[in-house]
Protein backbone atom coordinates (compact mmCIF):
# COMPACT_ATOMS: atom_id res chain seq x y z
CA UNK A 1 0.00 0.00 0.00
CA UNK A 2 1.98 3.41 -1.14
CA UNK A 3 0.01 6.43 -0.39
CA UNK A 4 1.37 10.25 -1.80
CA UNK A 5 0.22 13.37 -0.05
CA UNK A 6 0.57 16.38 -2.16
CA UNK A 7 0.11 20.39 -1.53
CA UNK A 8 1.85 23.29 -2.70
CA UNK A 9 5.21 22.50 -1.35
CA UNK A 10 4.67 19.80 0.13
CA UNK A 11 5.90 20.68 3.44
CA UNK A 12 2.37 21.14 5.19
CA UNK A 13 1.53 17.65 3.99
CA UNK A 14 4.46 16.11 5.14
CA UNK A 15 3.40 16.75 8.68
CA UNK A 16 0.45 14.91 8.13
CA UNK A 17 2.45 11.71 6.69
CA UNK A 18 3.99 11.56 9.78
CA UNK A 19 1.23 10.99 12.03
CA UNK A 20 -0.41 8.72 9.67
CA UNK A 21 2.45 6.84 9.39
CA UNK A 22 2.33 6.49 13.26
CA UNK A 23 -1.46 5.56 12.91
CA UNK A 24 -0.05 2.75 10.25
CA UNK A 25 2.46 1.37 12.77
CA UNK A 26 0.03 1.43 15.54
CA UNK A 27 -2.37 -0.44 13.55
CA UNK A 28 0.51 -2.91 12.85
CA UNK A 29 -0.31 -2.57 9.26
CA UNK A 30 2.74 -4.44 7.24
CA UNK A 31 4.32 -2.84 3.57
CA UNK A 32 3.12 0.26 3.77
CA UNK A 33 4.81 3.64 2.68
CA UNK A 34 3.41 7.13 2.33
CA UNK A 35 4.81 10.14 1.64
CA UNK A 36 4.63 13.86 0.57
CA UNK A 37 5.99 15.93 -2.24
CA UNK A 38 5.04 19.22 -4.60
CA UNK A 39 1.77 19.16 -6.59
CA UNK A 40 4.40 19.75 -9.51
CA UNK A 41 6.06 16.67 -8.67
CA UNK A 42 3.80 14.84 -8.85
CA UNK A 43 4.21 13.64 -12.10
CA UNK A 44 7.75 11.98 -11.15
CA UNK A 45 6.76 9.91 -8.57
CA UNK A 46 3.26 9.04 -9.22
CA UNK A 47 4.30 5.47 -10.49
CA UNK A 48 5.46 5.01 -7.09
CA UNK A 49 2.63 5.33 -5.31
CA UNK A 50 -1.85 3.62 -5.46
CA UNK A 51 -3.30 6.71 -4.09
CA UNK A 52 -2.49 10.41 -4.76
CA UNK A 53 -4.40 12.47 -1.71
CA UNK A 54 -4.47 16.28 -2.34
CA UNK A 55 -4.04 18.95 0.49
CA UNK A 56 -7.28 20.96 0.36
CA UNK A 57 -6.14 24.34 -0.26
CA UNK A 58 -5.11 22.86 -3.63
CA UNK A 59 -8.40 21.24 -4.25
CA UNK A 60 -8.21 23.70 -7.42
CA UNK A 61 -6.45 21.91 -9.04
CA UNK A 62 -7.58 18.58 -8.82
CA UNK A 63 -7.95 18.12 -12.55
CA UNK A 64 -3.56 18.23 -12.86
CA UNK A 65 -3.89 15.28 -10.61
CA UNK A 66 -6.72 14.01 -12.56
CA UNK A 67 -4.64 13.84 -15.90
CA UNK A 68 -1.78 12.14 -14.53
CA UNK A 69 -3.89 9.63 -12.22
CA UNK A 70 -6.68 8.76 -14.71
CA UNK A 71 -4.17 7.06 -17.13
CA UNK A 72 -1.94 5.23 -14.91
CA UNK A 73 -5.38 4.09 -12.91
CA UNK A 74 -4.12 5.58 -9.70
CA UNK A 75 -7.31 6.88 -7.19
CA UNK A 76 -6.82 10.51 -6.01
CA UNK A 77 -9.00 12.38 -3.49
CA UNK A 78 -9.21 15.59 -2.23
CA UNK A 79 -8.03 15.18 1.91
CA UNK A 80 -11.69 16.64 4.23
CA UNK A 81 -10.65 19.98 5.60
CA UNK A 82 -11.20 19.63 9.19
CA UNK A 83 -9.20 16.05 9.16
CA UNK A 84 -6.44 18.21 7.61
CA UNK A 85 -6.52 21.20 10.08
CA UNK A 86 -6.23 18.78 13.03
CA UNK A 87 -3.36 16.66 11.31
CA UNK A 88 -6.23 13.68 11.84
CA UNK A 89 -3.67 10.72 10.75
CA UNK A 90 -6.67 8.39 11.52
CA UNK A 91 -8.81 9.34 9.69
CA UNK A 92 -6.83 10.36 6.48
CA UNK A 93 -5.45 6.83 6.72
CA UNK A 94 -8.95 5.64 6.66
CA UNK A 95 -9.94 7.29 3.91
CA UNK A 96 -7.19 6.09 1.72
CA UNK A 97 -7.73 2.65 3.16
CA UNK A 98 -11.37 2.86 2.16
CA UNK A 99 -10.41 4.20 -1.97
CA UNK A 100 -7.87 1.04 -1.67
CA UNK A 101 -10.49 -1.09 -1.16
CA UNK B 1 -22.41 31.91 4.54
CA UNK B 2 -23.52 28.58 2.43
CA UNK B 3 -24.85 30.60 -0.41
CA UNK B 4 -21.45 32.65 -1.01
CA UNK B 5 -19.61 29.40 -0.53
CA UNK B 6 -21.40 27.73 -3.40
CA UNK B 7 -21.39 30.98 -5.55
CA UNK B 8 -17.29 30.65 -4.86
CA UNK B 9 -17.42 27.03 -5.95
CA UNK B 10 -18.93 27.37 -8.86
CA UNK B 11 -17.86 30.70 -10.38
CA UNK B 12 -14.84 30.97 -9.20
CA UNK B 13 -13.05 27.85 -8.66
CA UNK B 14 -12.87 27.05 -12.50
CA UNK B 15 -10.64 30.35 -13.04
CA UNK B 16 -8.47 29.40 -10.31
CA UNK B 17 -8.23 26.17 -11.93
CA UNK B 18 -7.01 27.29 -14.86
CA UNK B 19 -4.95 29.70 -13.56
CA UNK B 20 -3.27 26.84 -12.04
CA UNK B 21 -3.20 24.68 -15.17
CA UNK B 22 -2.51 27.17 -17.35
CA UNK B 23 -0.10 25.48 -19.36
CA UNK B 24 2.50 28.53 -19.62
CA UNK B 25 2.08 29.77 -16.09
CA UNK B 26 3.31 26.29 -14.89
CA UNK B 27 6.46 25.96 -17.22
CA UNK B 28 7.22 29.20 -15.86
CA UNK B 29 6.63 28.40 -12.06
CA UNK B 30 8.47 25.54 -12.60
CA UNK B 31 11.30 27.14 -14.72
CA UNK B 32 11.69 29.66 -11.91
CA UNK B 33 11.33 26.97 -8.73
CA UNK B 34 14.77 25.78 -10.89
CA UNK B 35 16.64 28.58 -10.31
CA UNK B 36 16.00 28.75 -6.80
CA UNK B 37 18.81 26.82 -6.05
CA UNK B 38 21.25 28.93 -7.98
CA UNK B 39 19.79 32.00 -5.97
CA UNK B 40 20.39 30.24 -2.45
CA UNK B 41 23.91 29.83 -3.22
CA UNK B 42 24.19 32.94 -4.99
CA UNK B 43 22.90 34.54 -1.84
CA UNK B 44 25.34 32.56 0.69
CA UNK B 45 28.33 34.00 -1.25
CA UNK B 46 26.59 37.44 -1.11
CA UNK B 47 26.26 37.40 2.47
CA UNK B 48 29.60 35.80 3.08
CA UNK B 49 31.29 38.89 0.79
CA UNK B 50 29.32 41.55 2.47
CA UNK B 51 29.31 40.10 6.36
CA UNK B 52 26.91 42.47 8.84
CA UNK B 53 29.67 42.91 11.24
CA UNK B 54 32.12 45.78 10.90
CA UNK B 55 35.01 43.60 12.06
CA UNK B 56 34.74 40.64 10.10
CA UNK B 57 33.26 42.97 6.78
CA UNK B 58 37.13 44.78 7.46
CA UNK B 59 38.69 41.10 7.44
CA UNK B 60 36.58 39.82 4.46
CA UNK B 61 37.04 43.24 2.02
CA UNK B 62 40.22 42.24 0.09
CA UNK B 63 38.59 38.37 -0.83
CA UNK B 64 35.17 40.39 -1.72
CA UNK B 65 36.00 40.48 -5.24
CA UNK B 66 36.95 36.88 -5.58
CA UNK B 67 33.45 35.85 -3.68
CA UNK B 68 31.24 37.70 -6.01
CA UNK B 69 32.22 35.93 -9.12
CA UNK B 70 30.31 33.07 -8.07
CA UNK B 71 27.03 35.94 -7.27
CA UNK B 72 28.46 36.73 -11.12
CA UNK B 73 27.56 33.06 -12.45
CA UNK B 74 24.32 32.82 -10.06
CA UNK B 75 22.55 35.81 -10.14
CA UNK B 76 23.36 38.00 -13.39
CA UNK B 77 22.81 34.99 -15.68
CA UNK B 78 19.34 33.61 -14.20
CA UNK B 79 18.14 35.01 -17.30
CA UNK B 80 19.77 32.10 -19.14
CA UNK B 81 18.70 29.81 -16.69
CA UNK B 82 15.48 30.61 -17.20
CA UNK B 83 15.75 30.33 -21.24
CA UNK B 84 16.40 26.88 -20.85
CA UNK B 85 14.28 26.22 -17.20
CA UNK B 86 11.12 27.04 -19.07
CA UNK B 87 11.47 26.04 -22.51
CA UNK B 88 12.30 22.47 -20.93
CA UNK B 89 9.52 22.32 -18.65
CA UNK B 90 7.26 23.56 -21.66
CA UNK B 91 8.09 20.38 -23.80
CA UNK B 92 7.94 18.45 -21.39
CA UNK B 93 3.82 19.11 -20.60
CA UNK B 94 4.12 18.74 -24.59
CA UNK B 95 6.17 15.48 -24.18
CA UNK B 96 8.28 17.02 -27.03
CA UNK B 97 11.86 16.47 -26.92
CA UNK B 98 13.23 19.31 -24.18
CA UNK B 99 16.58 18.91 -24.51
CA UNK B 100 16.28 20.68 -28.12
CA UNK B 101 13.56 23.05 -26.93
CA UNK B 102 16.40 23.82 -24.04
CA UNK B 103 18.66 24.18 -26.12
CA UNK B 104 17.39 26.40 -28.80
CA UNK B 105 15.86 28.47 -26.09
CA UNK B 106 18.89 29.70 -24.99
CA UNK B 107 20.65 30.29 -28.27
CA UNK B 108 17.26 32.37 -29.30
CA UNK B 109 17.56 34.77 -26.29
CA UNK B 110 21.36 35.15 -26.81
CA UNK B 111 20.43 35.80 -30.44
CA UNK B 112 17.78 38.39 -29.74
CA UNK B 113 19.85 40.02 -26.78
CA UNK B 114 23.78 40.38 -28.38
CA UNK B 115 23.05 43.01 -30.97
CA UNK B 116 21.12 44.79 -28.25
CA UNK B 117 24.38 45.71 -26.49
CA UNK B 118 27.54 47.45 -28.19
CA UNK B 119 29.59 44.67 -25.49
CA UNK B 120 28.95 41.96 -23.95
CA UNK B 121 26.36 43.14 -21.11
CA UNK B 122 26.37 40.66 -18.22
CA UNK B 123 23.30 42.53 -17.22
CA UNK B 124 21.37 41.92 -19.94
CA UNK B 125 21.63 38.03 -19.00
CA UNK B 126 20.23 38.14 -15.50
CA UNK B 127 17.41 40.39 -13.94
CA UNK B 128 17.28 42.62 -17.55
CA UNK B 129 16.66 39.20 -19.60
CA UNK B 130 14.77 37.51 -17.89
CA UNK B 131 10.86 38.16 -19.01
CA UNK B 132 12.78 38.24 -22.46
CA UNK B 133 13.71 35.15 -21.52
CA UNK B 134 10.13 33.67 -20.78
CA UNK B 135 8.81 34.89 -24.27
CA UNK B 136 11.60 33.80 -25.94
CA UNK B 137 11.11 30.21 -24.34
CA UNK B 138 7.51 29.99 -24.76
CA UNK B 139 7.57 31.25 -28.34
CA UNK B 140 10.43 28.31 -29.51
CA UNK B 141 8.20 25.60 -27.81
CA UNK B 142 5.24 26.52 -29.41
CA UNK B 143 6.71 26.89 -33.13
CA UNK B 144 8.48 23.90 -33.00
CA UNK B 145 5.41 22.31 -31.63
CA UNK B 146 3.10 23.44 -34.50
CA UNK B 147 5.72 22.39 -37.02
CA UNK B 148 5.88 18.94 -35.19
CA UNK B 149 1.77 19.20 -35.18
CA UNK B 150 2.12 19.49 -39.43
CA UNK B 151 4.82 17.54 -39.94
CA UNK B 152 7.34 19.80 -41.01
CA UNK B 153 10.43 18.06 -40.27
CA UNK B 154 12.90 15.81 -41.85
CA UNK B 155 11.64 11.98 -41.44
CA UNK B 156 14.32 9.54 -41.57
CA UNK B 157 13.72 6.44 -43.08
CA UNK B 158 12.89 2.89 -40.89
CA UNK B 159 16.01 1.02 -39.82
CA UNK B 160 17.54 4.94 -38.59
CA UNK B 161 18.65 4.18 -34.95
CA UNK B 162 16.15 6.27 -33.14
CA UNK B 163 18.71 8.35 -31.40
CA UNK B 164 19.89 9.71 -34.67
CA UNK B 165 16.61 10.69 -36.14
CA UNK B 166 16.12 12.41 -33.08
CA UNK B 167 18.82 14.56 -33.34
CA UNK B 168 17.64 15.00 -37.05
CA UNK B 169 13.76 15.56 -36.10
CA UNK B 170 15.18 18.91 -34.57
CA UNK B 171 16.70 20.35 -36.91
CA UNK B 172 14.37 21.53 -39.02
CA UNK B 173 12.30 23.17 -36.34
CA UNK B 174 15.68 24.31 -34.65
CA UNK B 175 16.55 26.18 -38.15
CA UNK B 176 12.97 27.39 -38.05
CA UNK B 177 13.10 29.02 -34.60
CA UNK B 178 16.68 30.85 -34.98
CA UNK B 179 15.71 31.93 -38.74
CA UNK B 180 12.61 33.85 -37.45
CA UNK B 181 14.38 35.39 -34.44
CA UNK B 182 17.21 36.27 -36.53
CA UNK B 183 15.18 37.38 -38.93
CA UNK B 184 12.76 39.53 -36.31
CA UNK B 185 15.92 41.25 -34.77
CA UNK B 186 17.70 42.16 -37.93
CA UNK B 187 14.09 43.80 -38.76
CA UNK B 188 13.60 45.68 -35.49
CA UNK B 189 16.77 46.62 -35.48
CA UNK B 190 17.06 48.56 -38.96
CA UNK B 191 13.71 50.16 -38.07
CA UNK B 192 13.15 50.72 -34.86
CA UNK B 193 17.25 50.65 -33.44
CA UNK B 194 16.23 47.98 -30.73
CA UNK B 195 16.90 44.41 -30.62
CA UNK B 196 13.89 41.42 -29.90
CA UNK B 197 15.25 42.50 -26.39
CA UNK B 198 14.91 46.06 -25.92
CA UNK B 199 11.61 46.01 -27.35
CA UNK B 200 10.01 43.50 -24.83
CA UNK B 201 11.80 45.44 -22.49
CA UNK B 202 10.11 48.46 -23.54
CA UNK B 203 6.94 47.02 -23.93
CA UNK B 204 6.72 43.97 -20.94
CA UNK B 205 9.63 44.51 -18.54
CA UNK B 206 9.42 47.90 -17.45
CA UNK B 207 5.53 47.96 -17.16
CA UNK B 208 5.52 44.97 -15.05
CA UNK B 209 8.10 45.69 -13.23
CA UNK B 210 7.24 49.07 -12.13
CA UNK B 211 3.69 47.22 -11.60
CA UNK B 212 4.87 44.78 -8.95
CA UNK B 213 7.24 47.67 -6.95
CA UNK B 214 3.85 49.96 -6.92
CA UNK B 215 2.58 49.57 -3.18
CA UNK B 216 -1.34 49.68 -4.46
CA UNK B 217 -0.61 46.31 -6.83
CA UNK B 218 1.31 44.83 -3.40
CA UNK B 219 -1.39 45.15 -1.38
CA UNK B 220 -3.97 44.24 -3.55
CA UNK B 221 -1.93 41.12 -4.39
CA UNK B 222 -1.90 40.20 -0.66
CA UNK B 223 -5.27 41.02 -0.13
CA UNK B 224 -6.43 38.91 -2.56
CA UNK B 225 -4.23 35.86 -1.65
CA UNK B 226 -5.47 36.30 1.64
CA UNK B 227 -9.10 35.92 0.55
CA UNK B 228 -8.57 32.76 -1.09
CA UNK B 229 -7.29 31.59 1.76
CA UNK B 230 -10.16 32.19 3.60
CA UNK B 231 -12.23 29.86 1.76
CA UNK B 232 -9.44 27.22 1.89
CA UNK B 233 -7.87 27.90 -1.26
CA UNK B 234 -3.93 28.36 -1.30
CA UNK B 235 -4.01 31.89 -2.31
CA UNK B 236 -0.42 32.62 -2.68
CA UNK B 237 0.10 29.99 -4.75
CA UNK B 238 -2.25 31.29 -7.00
CA UNK B 239 -1.20 34.63 -6.85
CA UNK B 240 2.59 33.85 -6.82
CA UNK B 241 2.26 32.17 -10.26
CA UNK B 242 1.55 35.81 -11.21
CA UNK B 243 3.47 37.64 -8.96
CA UNK B 244 6.57 35.74 -8.54
CA UNK B 245 8.34 36.14 -11.39
CA UNK B 246 7.88 39.76 -11.02
CA UNK B 247 9.40 40.17 -7.47
CA UNK B 248 11.80 37.45 -8.14
CA UNK B 249 13.36 39.89 -10.83
CA UNK B 250 12.99 43.05 -8.44
CA UNK B 251 14.48 40.89 -5.64
CA UNK B 252 17.61 40.32 -8.31
CA UNK B 253 17.85 43.57 -9.72
CA UNK B 254 18.88 44.47 -5.82
CA UNK B 255 21.06 41.55 -5.29
CA UNK B 256 23.07 42.90 -8.41
CA UNK B 257 23.38 46.05 -7.31
CA UNK B 258 24.22 44.93 -3.81
CA UNK B 259 27.78 42.89 -5.65
CA UNK B 260 28.30 46.07 -7.86
CA UNK B 261 28.15 48.31 -4.59
CA UNK B 262 25.68 50.40 -5.98
CA UNK B 263 22.57 51.79 -4.43
CA UNK B 264 20.09 48.82 -4.09
CA UNK B 265 17.00 50.33 -6.41
CA UNK B 266 14.05 47.90 -5.35
CA UNK B 267 11.68 48.23 -1.74
CA UNK B 268 8.97 45.95 -2.83
CA UNK B 269 10.60 42.58 -3.71
CA UNK B 270 9.89 38.69 -2.87
CA UNK B 271 11.74 39.16 0.61
CA UNK B 272 9.44 41.95 1.39
CA UNK B 273 6.79 39.73 1.17
CA UNK B 274 8.43 36.55 2.32
CA UNK B 275 10.56 37.92 5.17
CA UNK B 276 8.81 40.87 6.22
CA UNK B 277 4.89 40.63 5.28
CA UNK B 278 3.97 37.01 5.77
CA UNK B 279 5.82 36.04 9.21
CA UNK B 280 4.77 32.57 10.41
CA UNK B 281 3.42 31.65 7.04
CA UNK B 282 0.23 33.49 5.17
CA UNK B 283 -1.80 36.02 7.45
CA UNK B 284 1.17 36.73 9.16
CA UNK B 285 0.20 33.70 11.79
CA UNK B 286 3.49 33.66 13.70
CA UNK B 287 1.67 35.92 16.04
CA UNK B 288 -1.39 34.34 16.24
CA UNK B 289 0.63 31.01 16.83
CA UNK B 290 1.82 32.29 19.74
CA UNK B 291 -1.06 33.71 21.28
CA UNK B 292 -2.61 30.68 20.88
CA UNK B 293 -0.07 28.73 22.56
CA UNK B 294 0.13 31.43 25.38
CA UNK B 295 -3.08 32.99 26.35
CA UNK B 296 -5.98 30.36 25.29
CA UNK B 297 -8.88 28.94 27.78
CA UNK B 298 -10.43 26.72 25.20
CA UNK B 299 -9.29 22.90 25.32
CA UNK B 300 -9.52 23.12 21.33
CA UNK B 301 -7.78 25.92 20.75
CA UNK B 302 -4.94 25.54 23.66
CA UNK B 303 -4.47 21.67 21.85
CA UNK B 304 -4.32 23.63 18.45
CA UNK B 305 -1.56 25.94 19.70
CA UNK B 306 0.73 23.54 20.87
CA UNK B 307 0.51 21.62 17.53
CA UNK B 308 0.84 24.76 15.57
CA UNK B 309 3.48 26.48 17.14
CA UNK B 310 6.70 24.31 15.63
CA UNK B 311 6.01 24.54 12.45
CA UNK B 312 4.59 28.67 12.57
CA UNK B 313 8.13 29.11 13.45
CA UNK B 314 9.25 27.83 9.89
CA UNK B 315 6.28 29.61 8.23
CA UNK B 316 4.15 26.88 8.16
CA UNK B 317 0.67 27.03 8.93
CA UNK B 318 -1.80 25.45 7.42
CA UNK B 319 -2.55 23.83 10.75
CA UNK B 320 -4.12 27.17 12.03
CA UNK B 321 -5.52 27.78 8.86
CA UNK B 322 -7.36 24.30 8.75
CA UNK B 323 -7.59 23.64 12.31
CA UNK B 324 -8.96 26.83 13.87
CA UNK B 325 -10.11 26.83 11.27
CA UNK B 326 -9.73 30.12 9.21
CA UNK B 327 -10.93 28.62 6.56
CA UNK B 328 -15.23 29.27 6.55
CA UNK B 329 -14.86 31.57 9.83
CA UNK B 330 -15.85 34.86 9.17
CA UNK B 331 -14.54 36.34 12.58
CA UNK B 332 -10.94 35.51 12.00
CA UNK B 333 -11.04 36.77 8.19
CA UNK B 334 -10.73 40.56 9.41
CA UNK B 335 -7.48 40.01 11.35
CA UNK B 336 -6.07 37.18 8.77
CA UNK B 337 -6.60 39.89 6.16
CA UNK B 338 -5.74 42.98 7.63
CA UNK B 339 -2.47 42.15 10.29
CA UNK B 340 -0.16 41.64 6.61
CA UNK B 341 -2.06 44.32 4.92
CA UNK B 342 -0.87 46.48 7.68
CA UNK B 343 3.04 44.86 7.57
CA UNK B 344 2.91 46.17 4.17
CA UNK B 345 2.54 49.31 4.31
CA UNK B 346 4.47 49.32 7.37
CA UNK B 347 7.45 47.62 5.45
CA UNK B 348 6.97 50.55 2.76
CA UNK B 349 7.44 53.01 5.38
CA UNK B 350 10.87 51.49 6.96
CA UNK B 351 12.61 50.54 3.38
CA UNK B 352 11.20 53.91 1.60
CA UNK B 353 12.41 55.80 4.11
CA UNK B 354 15.74 54.30 5.08
CA UNK B 355 15.06 53.28 8.51
CA UNK B 356 16.28 49.86 7.29
CA UNK B 357 17.91 48.55 4.88
CA UNK B 358 16.74 46.94 1.83
CA UNK B 359 16.70 43.19 1.00
CA UNK B 360 19.39 41.36 -1.43
CA UNK B 361 19.85 38.05 0.04
CA UNK B 362 17.65 35.31 -0.86
CA UNK B 363 16.91 32.66 1.97
CA UNK B 364 14.50 29.32 1.89
CA UNK B 365 10.90 30.62 2.70
CA UNK B 366 10.97 28.45 5.64
CA UNK B 367 13.73 30.36 7.56
CA UNK B 368 12.54 31.70 10.90
CA UNK B 369 11.34 35.05 11.02
CA UNK B 370 13.87 37.60 13.00
CA UNK B 371 16.61 35.31 11.91
CA UNK B 372 15.50 35.73 7.97
CA UNK B 373 15.04 39.40 8.36
CA UNK B 374 19.33 40.43 9.33
CA UNK B 375 20.03 37.39 6.82
CA UNK B 376 18.85 38.85 3.54
CA UNK B 377 19.25 42.52 4.30
CA UNK B 378 22.63 42.00 6.31
CA UNK B 379 20.94 45.34 8.76
CA UNK B 380 19.74 44.19 12.57
CA UNK B 381 17.25 46.97 12.18
CA UNK B 382 15.11 44.27 9.85
CA UNK B 383 15.16 42.08 12.36
CA UNK B 384 13.78 44.75 14.60
CA UNK B 385 11.06 45.65 11.81
CA UNK B 386 9.91 41.94 11.95
CA UNK B 387 9.37 42.33 15.41
CA UNK B 388 7.88 45.20 15.06
CA UNK B 389 5.81 43.94 12.32
CA UNK B 390 5.12 40.36 14.48
CA UNK B 391 3.98 42.76 17.36
CA UNK B 392 0.99 44.61 15.07
CA UNK B 393 -0.04 41.68 13.84
CA UNK B 394 -0.38 40.38 17.61
CA UNK B 395 -2.40 43.74 18.21
CA UNK B 396 -4.81 42.49 15.15
CA UNK B 397 -5.38 38.85 16.01
CA UNK B 398 -5.80 39.42 19.88
CA UNK B 399 -9.61 40.96 20.50
CA UNK B 400 -10.91 38.52 17.37
CA UNK B 401 -8.94 35.58 19.02
CA UNK B 402 -10.74 36.40 22.48
CA UNK B 403 -13.78 36.77 21.18
CA UNK B 404 -13.76 32.92 19.85
CA UNK B 405 -11.88 31.86 22.37
CA UNK B 406 -14.68 33.21 24.54
CA UNK B 407 -16.80 31.47 22.67
CA UNK B 408 -15.69 27.92 22.58
CA UNK B 409 -15.17 27.70 26.48
CA UNK B 410 -18.79 28.20 26.63
CA UNK B 411 -19.15 25.65 23.70
CA UNK B 412 -17.19 23.22 25.64
CA UNK B 413 -18.75 23.80 28.69
CA UNK B 414 -22.21 23.61 27.47
CA UNK B 415 -20.55 20.52 26.28
CA UNK B 416 -19.54 18.82 29.47
CA UNK B 417 -22.85 20.12 31.24
CA UNK B 418 -24.27 17.98 28.51
CA UNK B 419 -22.54 15.07 29.84
CA UNK B 420 -23.33 15.68 33.45
CA UNK B 421 -26.69 15.68 32.15
CA UNK B 422 -27.22 19.35 34.22
CA UNK B 423 -30.62 21.22 33.97
CA UNK B 424 -32.07 21.88 30.65
CA UNK B 425 -32.71 25.42 30.76
CA UNK B 426 -28.91 26.75 32.03
CA UNK B 427 -27.82 24.66 29.16
CA UNK B 428 -30.08 26.44 26.59
CA UNK B 429 -28.86 29.90 27.73
CA UNK B 430 -25.44 28.99 27.41
CA UNK B 431 -25.95 27.65 23.77
CA UNK B 432 -27.80 31.19 22.84
CA UNK B 433 -24.82 32.71 24.16
CA UNK B 434 -22.35 31.10 22.23
CA UNK B 435 -24.10 31.20 19.16
CA UNK B 436 -24.69 34.79 19.60
CA UNK B 437 -20.83 35.46 20.15
CA UNK B 438 -20.38 33.05 16.98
Amino acid sequence: MNIILVCASGMSTSLLVRKMIAEGEKRGLKEFNISACSIDELENHIDKFDVVLIGPQLRYRQQDVAELANPRSKKYAVIDLMSYGTMNGQKVLNQALEMLQ
Amino acid sequence: MEGLVRWLEKYFMPIASKIGQQRHLKALRDGIVAMIPLLLIGSFFLIVAFPPIPNLAAFVEPYAPSLLTVVNATFDILAIIVAFSTAFSLAASYKMDTLAAGLFSVSVFILATMPYADEFNLALLGSKGMFVAVILAIAVVEIQRMMIKKNIMINMPEGVPPEVARSFGALIPGFVVIGVVWLLNSILLGTTGLSIHGVINQVVTIPLLSLGGNIFATVLSIFFGQLLWCFGLHGTALVDSIMRPIWMTLSQQNAVAKAAGEVLPNVISQQFIETFVLIGGSGTTLALAVLLFTTVKSKQLKALGKMAIWPSIFNINEIIIFGMPIVMNPIMWIPFISAPVACVIITYFALTTGLVDRPYAYVPWTTPAFFSGFLVTGDWRASVLQLVNFFVALLVYYPFLKTLDNAKVLEEKGKSDDEKMEQGSNRKEKKSIALNLN
